[in-house]
């Protein structure tokens, strides 16, 4: 489950990070809110994958979740730029999900380790 | 940083041709790598009879005097295989004075201690494992030659990374299937390029190591050893060298059961995987004890016993947790970063997607250089390597694809089942080369090896559920579940050929509606429709 | 490439593609034998770097010219870089990064030769006439008397229990007469190990201390654990092999030892040994010399009386030393139980107590 809540956070973390250029969203966004939004949402984004990185490490050490968040970065982040661009709706659908799917994992970890 | 023009050209140049010299053999390499991953499902999913119930070994020499008693005389070395996470068998294999080769490994059920299978009945797993690093066992410079080719990778990503380094970050969110088909390669190359620049950096680098650590270690072992190559391994490798001659003298070696236990004492909390014993009832025995060691990263294969079997008394451990010479610590790095001696079920499936997707890098690199230096393939040796790629690529999934049919329509234990797998699977690839060779249009050769390995490979499961026991319908037999991983993976991907050789299709039919429709198809590459196009056509089409 | 033929091209990529390898190979090697760290660490290096060294250098190499200038620059690192590995040596050359605490003279420089010194090291095993030659030499305390020398004599089998490139286990057994008859009685057992970057040293009290050295320090030296009749640990130094003019010797740094079997029931007085040993090879066995103090701890710690030792090992061939055989190879496995307990004990006691912990 922890695996899980932490791939949910990399799905967020790097969608975040795709979407602080406002050129790449999938909808329009006005320049003028532009200039808090790039670090808005990398500040976002660099928690996200912090968090992604610290759920990986929670059952095995740090050295072995550098390794695994690394490679769920990878993943994640050449999924995301392959489909965005053809599979726009489903791949920020997970974005928008990931929040949810991250609570959800985590409880379940919560309350599967009880 | 930006290059000068000469070295970017240079750099540049560098890149595309190491690329196409060694891509289709890494390409190879890291297909067969990406089923590596899976070695030990494999060797499940290939003979189900080796899914038992697990359960604690009480007593190794209990499962073992049946077996030993069955040996004529006695072993150079026998080699025990204690029950793992990944193998529930208990597994043994000798070696006898006087014989060439290893005898084949028997299987044990470690409950009953009943043979589960007297040999390797598959040779499935084996040859794609081989075929991950060019190997085979008369040939096994092959190893030597993927170490090779591996340095050319590693070449191809540091240029790479040199003539892409102004404006990497760019590029790191640009795809643009809207664009020309040429640009589509290009972007596609460069994203999943430079994202998975640590990962194939990492298999670059352990992989030339593991390969090619037989050669380099000759060299080292005269300045720094005065010639002891075996001290030169010993400090590698942190093991010491094993007395090679038996001394004549009989001295009965301790039971199994008690050397492991006192591997156990000499590196606390070891958990036993191979214990190992050259020159069994010598004096000179000695017996190797090797197994996981909690604690530590890499914890799988990490500890290490040496004794001297006919009284325990230890020669040498590796326990990391105590101390490791320089070189047996990294190369427990490279061992544990290689064999993904980490992690779970989880980043194995990463890791093996990760492994396809640097082979779709290498494809798209070789389409790139086909776009830009022949369009029109007027070159014979462009051509040529156009239908190599194709071979590489759609020819070895559909050998792949028959190499697990294979497994499943003979049954285990038929004469011949292993000869049948290595001819289906190189048979296979051999007539789709040729196929490709002969072929007038690589597009279509893409296609029509594409769809049926494709095809071939979704309906595994199906294969499955007929011709064994244990299968994605009936979960409720032990081990099941490992097999039908197996066979959901195989029809994933499947599947997702099916849905490339589609795709691929609908743009050949957009070819041919044009020329019906009397508008003249694009014969450059450059003007070819983008992706959204071909499946608008299809759909218009219909 | 523009303005170049065919030719040139492959001239080049030859010239970059074998010209690298060998340059690469020929730093990889230099960095292993002359990097002022240990020999593993050196090994480590020199072997993990050699790809991305090649690499490197094909890059470098890919950004000249001509073939020519390529192969120019690569045969000349190559060359340089050889030549001065070659006249430096093999491993058995001077070892510039060794610290060396060894005190005793030598009329050429300490070379580093494992294989020799573990050569010398079994040369102790044997069958033996054996004398124990202790003497007071001076008095170093206010009203100290020199007590009368100690001389005493046996027979000494000396059995190889432990072998391998790094690690070598000498048993002492003596073998005594006594009403006629003879008795075995197991003796000090010596441990040797290479490069060993942890040390077990007596403190005093009946208590050891753990302490880690530092890998340049330990380069190429051995160091000796001494383990009394009972398995249990005594002492422990290192010190480096010499194998200057013929001659096999070995030197330890300052060692802390308990009270001697021979003293210990019988002197209060002192409450450690702080000595320096040196074990030589004779052309007919070898000899065990100990420069030690006698020392009184405490508050303010102080010297009693210097003492000097003899331990002479000679071989001999009319002793019969059946029965120390017999009696080793009967208890040899519960001897082993009884050393894997000190050890395990002794690990596990290092591990929980603190810097100046007790076992």
């Amino acid at each position: 489950m922890m695996a899980l809540a932490a791939f949910w956070a990399t799905i967020l973390g790097f969608g975040l990070l795709h979407a602080a250029d406002p050129a790449r969203l999938p909808f329009a966004f006005s320049a003028k809110s532009a200039r808090w939004w790039p670090r808005a949402l990398r500040l976002g984004a660099a928690t996200a994958l912090a968090g992604a990185l610290a759920l990986f490490s929670s059952g095995s050490g740090w050295a072995e979740g550098i390794l695994i968040t690394s490679a769920a970065a990878i993943f994640v982040a050449s999924l995301f730029v392959v489909l965005a661009p053809i599979a726009s709706r489903f791949i920020w659908a997970m974005v928008a999900v990931s929040p949810a799917a991250l609570a959800l994992f985590s409880l379940l970890e919560g309350l599967h380790g009880r | 940083m930006k290059l000068s023009k000469h070295a970017f050209t240079r750099f540049w140049d560098v890149h595309a041709w190491a690329g196409v010299c060694a891509g289709l053999l890494l390409h190879v390499i890291f297909f067969a790598g990406a089923f590596t991953v899976f070695r030990e499902d494999l060797e499940v999913w290939q003979d189900p009879a080796l899914a038992v119930s697990p359960t604690e070994v009480k007593s190794v020499d209990a499962l073992m005097a049946p077996q030993l008693a069955t040996l004529p005389r006695a072993p150079e070395i026998v080699g025990v295989w204690l029950p793992s996470p990944e193998h529930a068998t208990l597994a043994f294999n000798a070696k006898l004075p006087g014989e060439a080769e290893w005898r084949a490994m028997v299987r044990l059920d470690p409950t009953t201690g009943a043979i589960v299978a007297p040999g390797a009945r598959s040779r499935l797993s084996t040859i794609l494992y081989y075929l991950h690093f060019l190997y085979h066992p008369n040939a096994p410079w092959g190893m030597y030659v993927a170490g090779f080719v591996t340095v050319a990778l590693l070449l191809v990503l540091v240029t790479g990374v040199l003539i892409h380094i102004k404006d990497l970050a760019r590029q790191l969110h640009q795809f643009r299937p809207k664009q020309k088909l040429r640009v589509v390669w290009s972007d596609l190359h460069k994203v999943l390029g430079v994202f998975g620049i640590p990962f194939q950096m990492m298999y670059a680098f352990t992989g030339i190591v593991i390969a090619l650590a037989g050669l380099q270690i000759a060299a080292y072992a005269w300045p720094l050893y005065g010639g002891d190559e075996k001290a030169a391994r010993q400090a590698m490798y942190g093991t010491p060298a094993i007395p090679e001659k038996p001394s004549g003298i009989t001295r009965a070696s301790l039971p199994f059961d008690d050397l492991l236990t006192r591997a156990r004492t000499a590196v606390p909390e070891l958990e036993p995987r191979l214990i190992r014993v050259h020159h069994l009832g010598d004096e000179n025995a000695t017996a190797q004890v090797w197994g996981d060691v909690p604690g530590v990263l890499f914890s799988a294969w990490a500890g290490g016993v040496v004794m001297r079997a006919h009284d325990g008394q230890v020669l040498h451990t590796s326990d990391p947790r105590v101390s490791a010479t320089p070189a047996s610590a990294v190369w427990r790095w490279v061992g544990g970063l290689h064999y993904i001696y980490f992690g779970g079920l989880g980043l194995r499936i990463l890791y093996a997607l990760l492994a396809f997707a640097t082979c779709f890098t290498i494809l798209t690199g070789n389409w790139i250089w086909l776009e830009r230096r022949d369009a029109k393939r007027a070159h014979v040796g462009n051509r040529i390597f156009e239908r190599l790629t194709v071979a590489a690529g759609g020819g070895l999934c559909l050998a792949t694809a028959a190499l697990f049919w294979t497994n499943r329509v003979f049954p285990v234990g038929s004469a011949g089942r292993k000869t049948a797998e290595a001819l289906a699977f190189f048979g296979v690839w051999t007539v789709a080369l040729v196929y490709c060779l002969i072929r007038r249009n690589a597009h279509r050769a893409w296609i029509a090896t594409l769809g049926p390995a494709g095809t071939l490979m979704a309906l595994l499961p199906l294969v499955s559920a007929v011709a064994a026991d244990k299968h994605v319908f009936n979960l409720s037999a032990h081990g099941a579940w490992a097999i039908a991983g197996v066979d959901l993976g195989m029809a994933v991907l499947g599947l997702g050929l099916i849905f490339t050789a589609r795709a691929l299709h609908l743009r050949t039919r957009v070819e041919a509606l044009a020329l019906i429709a009397g508008i003249a198809p694009a014969t450059s590459h450059t003007e070819d429709p983008t992706l959204p196009e071909i499946f608008a056509a299809g759909r218009s089409s219909r | 490439m523009v303005g170049e033929t065919q030719g040139q091209l492959w001239a080049r990529v030859t010239a970059v593609t074998i010209g690298s390898l060998l340059a690469s190979l020929a730093i990889g090697v230099a960095l292993a034998r002359f990097l002022p760290i240990s020999r593993e660490a050196r090994l480590a290096i020199g072997f993990f770097t050699a790809a991305p060294i090649w690499v490197t250098a094909m890059c470098v190499g890919f950004l000249a010219r001509s073939g020519a200038r390529v192969w120019c620059g690569f045969l000349a690192v190559t060359a340089a870089l050889g030549a001065a590995t070659l006249m430096a040596g093999c491993a058995s050359a001077p070892d510039r990064s060794a610290a060396t605490p060894a005190r005793s003279a030598t009329l050429s420089p300490i070379a580093c030769d494992p294989s020799r010194d573990r050569t010398a090291i079994l040369a102790m095993a044997g069958e033996y006439d054996v004398t124990f030659s202790f003497e007071e030499t001076v008095a170093l305390a206010d009203g100290y008397t020199l007590r009368p020398p100690y001389r005493v004599g046996g027979s000494e089998l000396v059995l190889v229990v432990e072998d391998s490139t790094r690690r070598v286990s000498l048993q002492h057994l003596l073998v005594v007469e006594r009403d006629g008859k003879q008795h075995v009685i197991k003796h000090w057992r010596q441990d040797w190990t290479l490069e060993d970057p942890e040390l077990f040293e007596y403190r005093g009290g009946k208590s050891w201390e753990k302490r880690a050295l530092q890998a340049s320090d330990v380069r190429c030296t051995w160091t000796q654990a001494v383990f009394e009749v009972s398995d249990g640990p005594r002492y422990e130094s290192w010190g480096r092999w010499t194998h200057a003019s013929g001659v096999s010797s070995w030197t330890s740094n300052e060692t802390w030892r308990p009270l001697p079997r021979r003293e210990h029931t019988k002197r209060t007085d002192y409450d450690v040994l702080l000595g320096i040993n040196r074990h030589t090879i004779t052309p007919d066995g070898w000899v065990h010399e100990q420069d030690n103090t006698k020392f009184v701890l405490g508050s303010e710690p102080r010297a009693l009386v210097r003492e000097h030792g003899i331990n002479r090992y000679q071989r001999t061939t009319t002793r019969d030393f059946r029965i120390a055989r017999e009696y080793w190879n009967r208890t040899e496995a519960f001897w082993r139980e009884v050393s894997l307990n000190f050890h395990t004990t002794r690990r596990d006691n290092a591990a929980r107590a603190s810097s100046t912990g007790t076992l």
